[in-house]
């Protein structure tokens, strides 16, 4: 008589893991990481380390001090992909210690303080990128114009990066210049009109000069997102036309003070923010009527603070909003139970 | 008919099932058939045979007793009754169980004989052979198919069940495959003794073979009442009520039965029962079996007697490829594992697996609920059970039950999909086992309620009566202290009473 193993089924489960799910994130995004390292240089990547190597180095300190064991947590990929979605968001020639704040915050305030992995109500990254944007407003502004050249001769070179990181270089003029949200912002609240703002250096025939190519790249990661059943296509379809609708609204009203719905889409980090901030499982809704709901929340509370707001984009505080608003929506958005009446 | 999608479910379930499957392969006769007295819904099975009696293929060996729920059972094969005792088998709990010991002659029961036309019966003598033949519902509920047939007048379509959806499982596929007249021909018994308009019989559309071998029979039989549905390959479209709520668009109310809306829901095994049961004159004593997976050297499908042991099939097999680490009775998802393979096949063993720790494997260690959804849109009973298993860590009863506990199939799709590895679906059978003892709780604590203010108005009621009769003694005394009682006092005396008025006092 042979003995066999009694635990408990099923037997059989499809391939998805959360280290697997938080690598294939990180896969995805790497398009736009590259856009971005190929239009503002070596600042980007070494934000991506300091951030990615903090956020680690918390996580592993946070996990120690809540006697928790480190094997699956640790390694499962998320302190990483936070580290890297901090990154993304940061300037080029931002001093060391900001993305090592924001990875503090994102970690061991955003995170670990609501219970670890699976508990936080605020998207990590997020949370640490909107303290460097409330705290530090001067820096977060230091995006030099972008390089489509490829040649890189005006990008700013690793030694100059690291000086300016390190504090031993002051940041001087042609470090930074306005982004296009900038440009849009301050033009319009000098009574400027769309056309003529968008003759300015910082656009060109695409939209947002350079950024269109960080944010069409960050569709590609996304849909391959999609396709790979990462995420679903709810929260991404919600931030789309919750931000779409209300410009297309605004844009056919008066298209001389209303950006486009395409320039909202591919201005600043929107696209990065749809696929890759939106869509955090944790800190967004579950319910599939509730996910429609939270991404749409985030396009149009976004459409919002970039119309009336004093910040240029609104990404991260609409995220963060919605992020508040889970709990409730997922309450009222409950699923149709088979056989009890509707 | 197209095979239009549902939303629910998974899809990519490894190991679809194979085409054109070959005919059963017949399992010899065991040494000793252990045959459970535990084979229905309700209360188990009362012995009619005692130790050391002979007893024939297809005797009658033990029955309902009193219950209305119960089923016959009989003995598959010619022997000796060697014991009537508590077994317990594959590490389940011990249940009283027929040993048969069998003589190798296979004799048959003189009692099994052919009913010629059974559609000249009337509908209720029908229904007295198959629960005579003690078929019951062979998709696993075990329900006595006799019973389920018998429903309150109004049903119009009875579903015959061909929908299996596990991984591995393919005897049905193979009896539709090689047996659908006589599908068919038990489907149209049933049929006439529910006396419903319409008969659907459902297969998924990767059972090309089966729903030709449905075509070919259905045309045998031209009766535009029966019809084949084909149903997409999602698992798990054989669930009763998804299955229904597929074929006529209407879903079972959350408190009661496919009855309610007109439908009656039949596994093909059991309709390929009903017509043994007629044409052969044999009770329930076989059904096909699938034995698979990757420590058995091949797949086949058994004709397999109940109460065969596990560990006889597995020659029919090919015998182990290696010790297997597990071994499952039924599907990967919803299968029931055995600790050892000394457990005789009943009449819900659909499938036997084993397997080695690669391709039947738990859940890799469980992580934290990462709230992604994933396991919302796959339910078919439409449960959130990421908040399910958040109401179940906070004991909150009351909120299990609003949010559909007790509507869990526990088909195991939420673990299936879960990238956390969390064991949702045995985590909700406790749930629903605290939602039941909740409910006990509640009838009890309602009794005892009912009890005490019961006993509190008997108390007063006699409190009452005492007092009332109290009061009707003082009154006596009160009335024959004075001038009636004097009166009749002194009538027996014999004087007159002293007037009232007078006043010689």
């Amino acid at each position: 008589m042979a003995l066999f193993a009694t635990d408990p089924g099923p037997y059989v489960h499809s391939s998805h893991n959360v280290a697997g799910m938080m690598r294939t994130v990180m896969l995805a995004l790497a398009p736009a990481i590259a856009a971005l390292f190929w239009l503002f240089g070596i600042g980007i990547l070494l934000n991506c380390l300091i951030a990615c190597l903090s956020c680690w180095l918390f996580e592993y300190a946070m996990l120690k001090l809540r006697d928790k064991p480190l094997r699956p947590t640790l390694y499962d990929g998320s302190a990483l992909l936070t580290g890297l979605l901090i990154g993304v968001c940061l300037p080029p020639a931002v001093p060391f210690w900001l993305p090592f704040i924001a990875a503090l915050f994102a970690v061991v305030f955003a995170k670990h303080l609501y219970g670890g992995l699976g508990h936080n109500l605020f998207n990590p990254a997020m949370a640490g990128y909107a303290v460097l944007l409330v705290s530090f407003p001067s820096y977060m502004g230091y995006w030099p114009p972008p390089d489509l050249s490829g040649l890189n001769d005006s990008l700013l070179s690793l030694g100059d990066t690291l000086a300016l990181q390190t504090g031993r270089l002051t940041p001087f003029d042609a470090v930074s210049s306005a982004t296009p949200l900038d440009t849009l912002k301050t033009g319009l609240n000098n009574m400027q009109m769309l056309p003529e703002i968008q003759t300015g250096a910082a656009f060109d025939g695409f939209g947002p000069r350079g950024w269109v190519w960080v944010n069409l790249l960050a569709l590609a990661g996304g849909i391959w997102l999609l396709l790979r059943g990462v995420i679903s296509w709810r929260i991404p379809v919600g931030v789309v036309a919750g931000l779409g609708i209300p410009a297309l609204l605004a844009w056919l009203g008066d298209a001389g003070v209303n950006p486009s719905p395409w320039l909202h889409w591919v201005s600043g980090g929107t696209l990065l923010g749809v696929f890759f901030f939106a869509t955090d499982p944790v800190s967004s809704a579950a319910t599939p009527r509730g996910q429609l709901i939270y991404g749409a929340g985030i396009g149009i509370l976004t459409w919002v603070i970039r119309t009336w707001g004093a910040y240029p984009d609104g990404f991260a505080f609409a995220v963060l909003l919605m992020n508040l608003a889970v709990p409730l929506i997922d309450r009222y958005t409950p699923t149709k139970i088979y056989g009890h009446p509707p | 008919m197209s095979t239009a999608d549902v939303s629910w479910g998974i899809r990519a379930v490894p190991r679809k099932q194979l085409a054109a499957l070959p005919p059963a392969v017949v399992a010899p006769v065991p040494d000793k058939l252990l045959i459970p007295l535990q084979q229905n819904v309700g209360p188990a099975s009362v012995p009619v045979v005692v130790v050391g009696e002979q007893v024939s293929k297809g005797q009658l060996i033990a029955t309902p007793g009193n219950s209305l729920l119960g089923s016959n059972l009989h003995a598959s094969s010619s022997g000796a009754v060697t014991a009537i005792e508590a077994r317990s088998f594959g590490g389940q709990r011990p249940v009283n169980t027929i040993e048969i010991t069998t003589d190798g002659l296979d004799t048959l029961h003189p009692d099994c004989r052919p009913v010629d036309d059974p559609f000249s019966l009337p509908p209720a003598d029908v229904l007295l052979h198959i629960a005579q033949a003690g078929v019951v519902g062979l998709g696993g509920a075990l329900f006595p198919a006799a019973i389920k047939l018998n429903p309150a007048p109004g049903i119009d379509t009875l579903v015959i069940n061909g929908a299996e959806c596990e991984p591995y499982i393919n005897c049905d596929n193979q009896l539709l495959q090689h047996a659908a007249n006589s599908v068919i021909h038990g489907a149209r018994i049933m049929q006439y003794a529910l006396n419903a308009a319409t008969v659907i019989i459902a297969c998924k559309a990767e059972m090309q073979d089966a729903a030709e071998a449905i075509r070919g029979a259905l045309d045998d039989v031209a009766d535009p009442r029966l019809r084949l549905t084909i149903v997409p390959d999602v698992y798990p479209a054989g669930g009763e009520r998804q299955l229904i709520e597929y074929l006529t668009g209407k879903q079972v109310p959350h408190d009661g039965l496919p009855a309610d809306i007109g439908v009656i829901c039949q596994n093909v095994g059991t309709a390929y029962a009903v017509h043994q049961a007629f044409a052969d004159g044999l009770p329930l004593i076989s059904r096909v079996v699938t034995l698979s997976g990757d420590s058995l050297k091949q797949s086949v499908n058994a004709l397999v007697r109940i109460g065969t042991p596990v560990s006889n099939l597995i020659e029919v097999a090919g015998g182990y490829l290696q010790t297997p680490a597990r071994m499952i009775v039924g599907g990967p998802l919803m299968g029931i594992p055995l600790s050892d393979d000394n457990v005789p096949v009943t009449k819900a063993c659909n499938c036997i697996i084993a397997g080695d720790a690669g391709s039947l494997a738990p859940a890799g260690p469980e992580l934290p609920c990462i709230r992604c959804g994933d396991c919302i849109p796959v339910c078919p009973a439409g449960l959130m059970p990421n908040l399910l298993l958040d109401l179940q860590k906070r004991a909150d009863i009351g909120g299990l039950e609003k949010h559909g506990i007790l509507d869990c199939i526990e088909c195991g799709c939420c673990d299936y999909v879960c990238p956390s590895a969390i064991p949702l679906t045995h985590n909700f059978k406790a749930a629903k086992q605290s939602v039941w003892e909740q409910h006990l709780l509640t009838l009890r604590s309602k009794r005892a309620a009912q009890r005490f203010a019961e006993h509190e108005v008997r108390i007063t009621q006699r409190q009452e009566e005492e007092l009332t009769q109290l009061q009707a003694q003082t009154s006596d005394l009160n009335a024959s202290s004075s001038k009636d009682a004097l009166q009749a006092l002194l009538q027996r005396v014999g004087k007159q009473a002293p007037d009232d008025s007078g006043g010689d006092s």
